[in-house]
């Protein structure tokens, strides 16, 4: 197994976006440092999905320039993986080639694949699942199958769009916990889109809030919690409600 | 197969045995010369496979069927690929593709006779005309209805064009592909048919017109019943392979 990687910085220097006639992005400024665990918020129509695509090399940026490492980036590129709101999970192959997928697409044997892609469906905690279909597990299973494929080819950068919005409340908190978890441990730096304010806050080190049409970085808020807040009640504290409500106080202004 | 489904296909027998009985009976009646009875029609399509007349007219028909289908299914599916994929390719050949689906293809074959002269050639030909569109139609289908997400989830991996034909849209299309083949199947049937009673020469076609302008009602039937058997075994060869291929459904 190749060790893993150190995590990269994340630089947007005046990005902007549009389709056609609408501005998704203007003149978007944001640093992500290495190894941090970022938030993006916004009301819908902001373009946080738009910027993660945009950094993910999905999408050609209209002006600026965002570099991931050392790289700027002009496509997608070997330090990023990206975890999809609707899992994008290949219906028709089994939980270990959905894992496998990344891996054979960079040309890894077949033998080293199947072994690497074992150790992250472990990870994930879906020993045993390997020979299941997508269609045969509950939603967040699927995202954790989704989770494994993008931690396989041992990203230095994790873009996660909206990840747990299609997943029931209760998962959705185990399975934070294990991001947060496996995120100590392999330490990447996670770029995290989400509309949840808790999410938003529970997860991360600064919290990005963005203003729509066109989407600005409107404010950024650090989140002084401290780690590891899977293993506490960080959620029960006054300082998590006072951090969640400061969110919640510049998003209704945006409203 | 699905409780279901064998369920329909039990009131599916139930539907064939009552017609045939009232069949039976309508020609034990003598009502029409044009309704013998089914018993008469088994004894004529046997005596037409004992004396290898069904033989010889399947077996010229099943090589047109097959020289025709053939191309038909490999052009149809790579047309039909490029026109889901690029949007150029599309504009390009929508117009055509739509005009010629729903055109009354059999106008055509004239036009094949007179290309090709009366010979088994044009029977593949029209084979290939009657059952291409329908593949390229359901192709193309099939890869526009791709998932975006998996499409980008590719990209991001690194996949260049080659890679998301291979890995994305053919799999993903793959269903609508054998549908469309299948759809095929019973056209080119259909296909074959007319080719060959409009060049009246070989195959069963050719035994339709035959028993037809001579009245030989019952052994018209007999081949009638010999080219639905024939439309039902294709388009179930497809299936076949159709659940061979897309197990993960």
């Amino acid at each position: 197994m190749t060790p893993t990687l150190a995590p990269v910085p994340i630089t947007a220097d005046g990005v902007s976006k549009a389709f056609g006639a609408v501005q998704a992005l203007a003149d978007i400024h944001v640093h992500v440092g290495a190894g941090e665990f970022l938030s993006l918020i916004g009301p819908s129509g902001c373009g946080k999905t738009t910027l993660l695509k945009l950094i993910a090399g999905l999408l050609p940026a209209d002006a600026g320039r965002i570099r991931v490492g050392g790289r700027t980036v002009a496509g997608p590129g070997r330090e990023c993986s990206v975890v999809f709101q609707d899992f994008a999970l290949l219906p028709w192959a089994t939980v270990q080639k959905n894992v496998e997928f990344g891996l054979a697409l960079r040309g890894m044997a077949a033998a080293e694949r199947a072994r690497t892609a074992r150790l992250a469906i472990g990870k994930v905690g879906l020993s045993g699942f390997e020979d299941a279909y997508p269609s045969q597990l509950s939603g967040g299973m699927q995202q954790r199958v989704g989770l494994a494929r993008a931690l396989a080819v041992n990203p230095q950068v994790l873009l996660m769009d909206e990840p747990f919005a299609s997943i029931d409340e209760q998962t959705r908190r185990l399975f934070q916990d294990d991001l947060l978890r496996l995120w100590s441990e392999e330490r990447k730096t996670v770029v995290l889109v989400t509309h949840s304010m808790e999410e938003a806050v529970y997860m991360a080190d600064r919290v990005v809030v963005l203003s729509p049409r066109p989407g600005r970085v409107h404010e950024v808020l650090d989140v002084p919690l401290p780690r590891p807040r899977e293993s506490s009640d960080v959620r029960a504290t006054a300082e998590f409600a006072r951090l969640v409500d400061g969110v919640w106080k510049i998003l209704r202004k945006l409203q | 197969m699905t409780p279901r489904e064998s369920e329909f296909g039990r009131t599916g027998v139930v539907a064939v045995l009552g017609l045939l009985i009232v069949w039976e009976l309508l020609g034990r009646l003598d009502v029409s010369m044009f309704v013998p009875p089914i018993s008469r029609i088994a004894a004529a399509w046997w005596q037409l496979l004992g004396n290898g007349t069904l033989a010889t007219a399947a077996s010229s028909s099943l090589v047109s069927l097959a020289k025709g289908f053939g191309p038909a299914a490999v052009l149809g599916v790579a047309v039909g690929l490029a026109m889901g994929r690029f949007r150029t390719v599309r504009h390009l050949l929508d117009g055509w593709v739509n005009a010629l689906m729903s055109a009354p293809l059999s106008a055509l074959v004239p036009v094949l006779i007179a290309l090709f002269g009366i010979r088994d050639t044009v029977v593949a030909a029209t084979v290939f005309m009657f059952s291409f569109f329908v593949i390229v139609v359901n192709t193309m289908t099939g890869v526009r209805g791709t998932e975006r997400s998996l499409v980008e989830m590719a990209r991001v991996f690194g996949a260049g064009e080659v890679a998301l034909f291979r890995r994305i849209y053919l799999p993903a299309a793959l269903p609508a592909i054998m549908l469309g083949l299948r759809l095929g199947a019973v056209q080119a049937v259909k296909g074959m048919v007319v080719g060959e009673m409009l060049i009246s020469l070989v195959g069963l076609g050719e035994r339709l017109i035959y028993y037809g302008n001579t009245f030989l009602i019952t052994e018209l039937y007999a081949v009638i019943v010999s080219v639905l058997v024939l439309a039902l075994l294709a388009s179930q060869a497809v299936q076949a392979a159709d659940r061979a291929l897309v197990r993960w459904k």
